[in-house]
């Protein structure tokens, strides 16, 4: 134990590409396969200026010194290349960034550090429900607000809470959500919600400005009254209870939130009261894509180091690539890897396929939007705007569910999520019995991955409860 | 067998379980003494002497018990007896003293060893708990480039470096320096040769025991977590794939006991490293299974089981399996 001012750059060495070409050219059309290359040069290029030089201090600092530290710094160079508003709709000044491009950023980020990575993918996560509230009453008073914040150099974080202390689980899924024990509620009252009770192990939660809580109206009616409300950190009866202490991702802070009477104007819900069932649905549809990527990542992050590694003139002779069997370890991890890959864009592919809109209506729409802004942003037109956006909420709802695309597409995602977080574990394990201990500097860079890999097994739904949501379709008629 | 296991499975879960979570979180805490102190207390050192017969099996029951509290603990007793299984076959060993050696094996730097002024010189780095060892095993080349290991008393100058595992907290990594250090009597000169691969696997033989405790803990902590967590109106412990999870853990752990009492006979130097090869992956599955089991909070220190895995995770790369694969 000693400090940190010595400790390294983590090495990176894309040792992949000896190996195949960026086999996602054969996969996808040729312009958006040039999107991604471009994606991921651009990844390479901020992680190689930021992530990688501080990763190994940062986890350090927040492990031994510093609890709550934010890497403020990193997040705002990200922020200037868009990766915050990456999602947001074009007409919001985002870049209006498809699910399966995003998916390709968090592959390239989580392979330098899983744990700022996910800053950024948190901040998605977060914002996604606002995104597909697809109502610009809610787009212009959050999306485009962050935008016009992030012009000005001030991030703006979103985070996604869903979590309960006594429903962890159970809140992902609808038997769960009848079944489990809930603790939050969001009591109607006059001009909108009352809400109250903890939510736990949020990423961003202590550092977000904005908070997208799911919670039921009623908690003895969970499943029907389930519905999804924004929070500002700002609200009163709101407060960050702890940070939590936890094993990898570190530089990600997961945090305990309350919510004590918290008051929620009607403005502020997104969809009608119930429909936060089909919407949590539809966010994890797309999110479990990217959660695949961010596995992929952190296992082609370690498969980076172990052939880094193993190149090196004087690695011991047992664990050097002029040891067939050292060969042989490291394409098997990169078959895994490359598995991985594939089913994360098979994922996210398909739902920007079937669940988003055209990119030609987002794009085409974005002229006639910004004409139109100026009466748009009149408050009595955007309340207005909300009751609309609602009603087509409700629609689209309808016609995913009837149409069967929703369930489709879950059960791709959730597939990918469960290929890519075993992979991870498994080969950030073999890059340890690679590399050997004290071997620095691509030993301390190896162990951190390990420890990061655990966690994508876990959140987003556990392994065990993804496998169960795909599996039960085996018992419909 | 009992009498002297009983006293550590008292010490284990009335003291060490608390201050092994403690440690982890302030490694400060844990000092040179505290190790003393332990060892005065349960004397696992003298267990050569104790009964020389059962020392092997005695030896492999404390390390098992050890680890069911605290890997780090475990560890450093493991690593002792490894060392000193191999050399009492070679020599008479002074007792009740800890031995230490570089345990990451066939590290290539040696010290040098001038037989005639008695005087080793040089710097080994990446030692761990080289702080608390009293005896050590260390690679050396003569003057004539006859490399071979040399086995001497003595305390050096240790400086604590940046520590670089996940796990075994509280323990150091340090560099020991011999520079122009003087040696009183060196007790054993061991040209390299053959031995080694022996040498090698009296590690496994204690780390087999070492990885039982570990997933032991893993499994108890996971298993009592699972019938007070409810999910879905019922205890965890009740979901069919929570008990696949729990069952999956307990059937590694009855393997593991099992091979923990794997006797030294013939053939014993390969066969050993086969069954950890064979073992390993499931030992580390097990205890990711156990995280598992408790969802979000199996990644949180509080709940103490992720420790286990980095505990885990640090013995094996220093005993990677890569370097048991033999021909
Ligand atoms: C670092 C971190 C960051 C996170 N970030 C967020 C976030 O940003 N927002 C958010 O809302 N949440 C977040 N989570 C929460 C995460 O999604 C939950 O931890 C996860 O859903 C599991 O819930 P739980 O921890 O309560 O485990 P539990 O639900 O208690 O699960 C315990 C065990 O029971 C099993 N189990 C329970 N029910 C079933 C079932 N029906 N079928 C099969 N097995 C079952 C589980 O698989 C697990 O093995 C985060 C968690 C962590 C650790």
């Amino acid at each position: 134990m000693k400090y940190p001012e010595d400790l390294p750059s983590i090495p990176v060495n894309y040792a992949e590409e000896k190996l195949f070409s960026p086999e996602i050219n054969h996969l996808v059309e040729k312009r958006l396969s040039k999107r991604f290359e471009k994606i991921r040069r651009d990844a390479r290029d901020f992680s190689e200026k930021f992530i990688y030089p501080s990763a190994l201090k940062i986890d350090w600092i927040i492990k031994n010194e510093d609890h709550d530290y934010t890497p403020w710094d990193i997040v705002k160079e990200g922020m200037k290349r868009g990766y915050l508003s990456f999602m947001y709709p074009k007409v919001t000044g985002g870049k209006g960034g498809l699910t399966a491009e995003f998916a390709v950023l968090m592959e390239e980020l989580s392979a330098a550090c899983p744990g700022i990575a996910n800053i950024f993918g948190a901040n998605a996560l977060g914002a996604a429900a606002i995104v597909f509230s697809f109502n610009p009453d809610i787009w212009e008073r959050y999306l485009v607000r962050a935008v016009e914040a992030e012009k000005m150099g001030e991030p703006v974080i979103f985070a996604w809470a869903i979590t309960e202390p006594s429903a962890g689980s159970d809140v992902e899924y609808d038997e769960g959500l009848e079944k489990g024990t809930l603790t939050c509620e969001a009591k109607p009252v006059v001009g909108g919600f009352r809400l109250s009770g903890r939510k736990v192990f949020i990423s961003n939660g202590s550092i977000a400005k904005y908070i997208v809580v799911k919670a039921a109206t009623d908690k003895k009616r969970g499943r029907e009254t389930w519905s999804t409300f924004i929070v500002s950190s700002s609200a009163e009866g709101f407060r960050v209870v702890r940070t939590e202490y936890k094993m990898g991702q570190v530089a990600c802070p997961a945090a305990e939130l309350e919510f004590d009477e918290v008051f929620i104007s009607r403005r502020d819900t997104i969809g009608p009261v119930g429909s936060g069932r089909i919407m949590s649905k539809l966010i994890l549809a797309a999110s479990r894509g990217p959660v695949g990527a961010i596995s992929t990542g952190i296992a082609l992050g370690a498969f980076r180091l172990a052939a880094g590694y193993a190149m090196r003139e004087d690695t011991p002779y047992s664990r050097s690539i002029r040891n067939p069997v050292i060969r042989e370890i490291l394409v098997e991890m990169f078959n895994r890897i490359r598995t991985a890959r594939l089913s994360y864009l098979e994922a996210t592919s398909n739902f920007d396929k079937l669940l988003l809109p055209p990119r030609s209506i987002m794009d085409g729409a974005e002229k006639p939007y910004r004409a139109l802004t100026p009466l748009i942003r009149r408050e009595n037109i955007l309340e207005k705007l909300h009751r609309i956006g609602d009603k087509i909420l409700e629609r689209y709802f309808d016609h995913i569910v009837s149409s069967g695309k929703l369930d489709a597409q879950y059960k791709l995602a959730s597939s990918a999520k469960v290929i890519g977080s075993d992979t991870a574990v498994w080969v950030a394990s073999r890059a340890l019995d690679i590399i050997r201990p004290g071997d620095h500097p691509y030993w301390l860079a190896a162990q951190k991955l390990y420890r990061d890999a655990k966690l994508v097994q876990i959140y987003e739904g556990t392994n065990q409860l993804n496998k169960q949501s795909i599996g039960n379709f085996l018992l419909t008629g | 067998m009992e009498e002297i296991l009983k006293p550590v499975e008292k010490f284990v879960k009335k003291e060490l379980i608390e201050n092994c979570h403690l440690w982890d979180a302030e490694p400060q805490q844990f000092r040179k003494d505290t190790f003393r102190q332990i060892e005065k207390k349960l004397g696992i050192l003298q267990l050569p002497e104790i009964d020389k017969e059962n020392f092997i099996s005695n030896a492999r029951g404390v390390v098992r018990l050890l680890a069911s509290g605290c890997g780090s603990i475990a560890f450093i007793y493991a690593v002792n007896f490894a060392i000193t299984s191999f050399l009492k076959e070679r020599t008479s060993l002074p007792s009740g003293k800890l031995f230490i050696s570089p345990v990451i094996i066939e590290k290539d730097d040696w010290l040098f060893y001038f037989k005639r002024e008695k005087k080793l010189s040089g710097k080994l780095d990446g030692i761990i708990a080289g702080d608390l060892g009293e005896i050590f095993f260390l690679p050396v080349a003569r003057e004539n480039d006859e490399r071979g290991w040399l086995l001497i008393e003595g305390t050096t100058s240790y400086s604590e470096e940046n520590s670089f595992l996940p796990g075994l907290r509280p323990l150091t990594t340090g560099r020991i320096n011999f520079e122009n250090f003087s040696l009183k009597d060196d007790l054993l000169f061991l040209p390299q040769g053959e031995w080694f691969e022996e040498f090698k696997s009296w590690f496994l033989i204690y780390l087999i025991p070492l990885f039982s405790g570990l997933v032991e803990n893993a499994l108890n902590i996971s298993e009592n977590y699972a019938k007070e967590r409810f999910q879905g109106g019922q205890p965890i412990i009740e979901i069919p794939s929570v008990r696949r999870l729990l069952n999956s853990i307990r059937a590694t752990l009855a393997t593991l006991n099992h091979l923990s009492s794997y006797p030294i006979k013939s053939r014993w130097i390969e066969e050993i490293r086969k069954i950890y090869i064979s073992i390993i992956d499931d030992a580390e599955e097990a205890i990711l299974n156990s995280i598992q089991v408790m969802g979000g909070y199996g990644y949180m220190q509080d709940y103490r089981v992720e420790r286990i895995l980095r505990d885990f995770r640090s013995i094996r790369s220093i005993f990677s399996p890569l370097e048991y694969i033999t021909e």
